[in-house]
């Protein structure tokens, strides 16, 4: 008996000896989501959609305004591809990212909440894990879904606009750094803070968090459709640049031409100036992850939220 | 090693779960009984550091688990009556994942996994699907990833359920060996798991300690105050509607009834040697018979 409680006593002493518990909630929560049928199903039915979608609304008619006497008028419209700069720049944020916003908090409210949903929480929460490293272990797992999710949405509008040029005269071949700078400036900042609101909402309120999913979506959509209203006041011009779904980005740079000397369509078709977006996106990025320290260390794990 | 609760009691909304509840726990088997609704679950959360009292303090080898919990935690083996697991991983990598939550070295905690899995009896089946195990299997992943840290505190709330009754003394044979230098709670419906094993009996009744005994010395409180009779079925049904009984037989011309009384209930009524399952319904009113056995009404009425 002596020999059984003295082997206990060194096996215990091995415990927590070492660990990185941050690193290990987040390499099992990734195993766990690559062993879920659930997640391949979303990473293909994400993919599936955003070609679909592509396919659908691959080129446009664009107005192209001339001056005239201090007003500008519609002089004539112009077919865009999806493929050319700026076609792109409009294929990401109001074909795609508009969409993947309202998606985004259904994957990522769920970092923690799913614990409690599935009655999990209970063997967890009894464990020796520190709750911070619990929960950024979650959180960065979740993270990494989202980029990994948004990235599908890269290589849908690269992959349709490849094939488009391939089968279509005409349609131009996209160029991939251009799609990066977008997607780099547009889509990864979305990602971050719609990821880190829906994980930070779900953390905290884990029995609200199907709410807590339909505010951010309807959140989302508001601030598009406040994105839609903007006039040119200082505020406006202010609030374009920090908005998180970048739709002013897209609509803000509209096509003026000068009667006197007309612009080539390569020369239309360009990415308009978006380094003034530049700072504000990373700061959306800063302020995505202060919600997820808020997540970690608002989060209150002996309290009644079992019972 | 001691798990202290002290005048603690839990409100939910306006209901008093538990209400001014003071032990003391040093190692041994302690069973945790009383019928549903009289805060046992509640009670071990508490201990378990799940959930906060509303008044009252529990304390850890002298640490107040609203202060600290983490010393208490790398020593615990919690079983929750109810707990769900995750469908997509196997019995064998959803123990690994709870392993490294626990903080067990991967090399250890794969050995130990391994030696759980075998002690429960799940060769066959860990590299299953969760998603696709019975009730009884998970139940049995339940008890494995309890002792994963080789826990000096063990709460197991209802264990048994779902067990089939040979894995049932299987694991009852377990729980017993365990106790050697750990305090394990136990906390179930089935009053015989509680004489088989425990050294110590604690009974809640409406979020009060109504007893807190050892098994021998309550079972000797009821000396005297059990009753074996065989009557016909009427005489029955009325001994039924004004005295607890602990146990009935019928038969084909009669009913033999094993009836809780101060004095004899009937001239016909013999004494009998009480066991733990009467002294429990001596203690709590006759509430345990109440839900677990069928009422008798004799044919025709």
């Amino acid at each position: 008996m002596d020999d059984a409680i003295e082997n206990a006593v060194a096996f215990r002493k091995t415990l927590h000896a070492g660990q990185r518990p941050v690193r290990s909630v987040l390499s099992w929560e990734l195993r766990r989501l690559v062993a879920s049928r659930s997640t391949l199903v979303i990473a293909a039915c994400t993919q599936l959609f955003f070609v679909l979608i592509l396919l659908f609304k691959h080129s446009w008619s664009s107005n192209v305004e001339t001056a005239r006497g201090g007003t500008s008028v519609v002089s004539e419209t112009l077919f865009m591809p999806g493929s050319s700069p700026r076609g792109m720049l409009h294929e990401v944020i109001f074909v795609t990212l508009l969409l993947f916003g309202m998606f985004l908090p259904f994957v990522a409210a769920d970092g923690v909440a799913r614990d409690f949903r599935q009655r999990v929480h209970e063997l967890l929460m009894t464990t020796q894990i520190p709750s911070a490293a619990y929960v950024l272990g979650r959180y960065l797992a979740t993270m990494l879904l989202g980029l990994l999710l948004s990235l599908e949405l890269l290589f849908a509008v690269y992959g349709v606009d490849v094939a488009l040029h391939l089968s279509v005269h005409g349609y131009p071949m996209p160029v991939l750094s251009t799609l990066l700078y977008i997607w780099a400036l547009a889509v990864v900042p979305a990602t971050v803070l719609v990821a880190s609101l829906s994980f930070m909402l779900g953390t905290l309120w884990p029995k609200l968090a199907n709410i807590m999913k339909l505010a951010v979506l309807l959140g989302w959509i508001g601030i598009f459709i406040y994105g839609q209203s903007l006039t040119n006041s200082a505020w406006s011009t202010l609030y374009m640049h920090w908005d998180p779904t970048s739709y002013p980005m897209d609509v803000a740079w509209s096509i003026r031409v000068d009667p006197n000397a007309p612009p080539s369509p390569a020369q239309l078709f360009r990415l308009p100036p978006l380094h003034a977006f530049v700072l504000p996106h990373i700061g959306l990025v800063l302020i995505g992850f202060s919600l997820a320290a808020m997540a970690a260390f608002g989060f209150r794990r002996f309290r009644d939220v079992v019972a | 090693m001691e798990l202290n609760v002290e005048r603690v009691s839990k409100v939910f909304g306006k209901r008093w779960a538990v209400h001014d509840v003071s032990l003391r726990l040093e190692p041994g088997m302690i069973g945790l009984v009383g019928p549903n609704g009289a805060g046992k679950t509640t009670l071990m959360r508490m201990m378990a550091a799940l959930i906060p009292p509303t008044e009252g303090r529990l304390s850890w080898n002298g640490v107040d688990l609203q202060q600290s919990a983490m010393a208490l935690r790398r020593t615990l083996g919690y079983l929750p009556q109810e707990f769900g697991v995750y469908p997509e991983l196997s019995g064998r990598r959803f123990l690994r994942y709870l392993a490294a939550m626990k903080g067990l070295p991967r090399d250890l905690a794969n050995h130990r996994v391994d030696e759980l899995i075998e002690l429960v009896n799940l060769e066959h089946d860990a590299d299953r699907r969760l998603g696709a195990y019975s009730g009884g299997m998970k139940q049995r992943i339940g008890i494995a990833q309890s002792l994963l840290n080789d826990p000096e505190l063990l709460i197991v709330d209802e264990p048994s359920a779902g067990l089939d009754p040979s894995e049932h003394i299987r694991f009852r044979t377990l729980l017993s060996s365990l106790t050697a230098d750990r305090i394990v709670i136990l906390s179930t419906h089935i009053i015989s798991d509680v004489e088989a094993v425990a050294s110590r009996i604690v009974i809640l009744g409406e979020g009060r300690v109504v007893v807190d005994s050892d098994p021998e010395s309550l079972i000797s409180s009821a000396a005297g105050q059990v009753w074996t009779l065989t009557t016909d079925a009427v005489t029955a049904a009325r001994l039924q509607s004004t005295l607890q009984v602990s146990g009935l037989i019928s038969q084909r011309h009669a009913v033999t009834l094993r009836l809780i009384s101060s004095s004899r209930p009937h001239d016909g009524a013999f004494p009998a040697e009480p066991t733990l399952e009467d002294a429990y319904l001596l203690a709590t009113g006759g509430s345990w018979a109440r839900e677990h056995e069928p009422a008798f009404m004799p044919s025709g009425q």
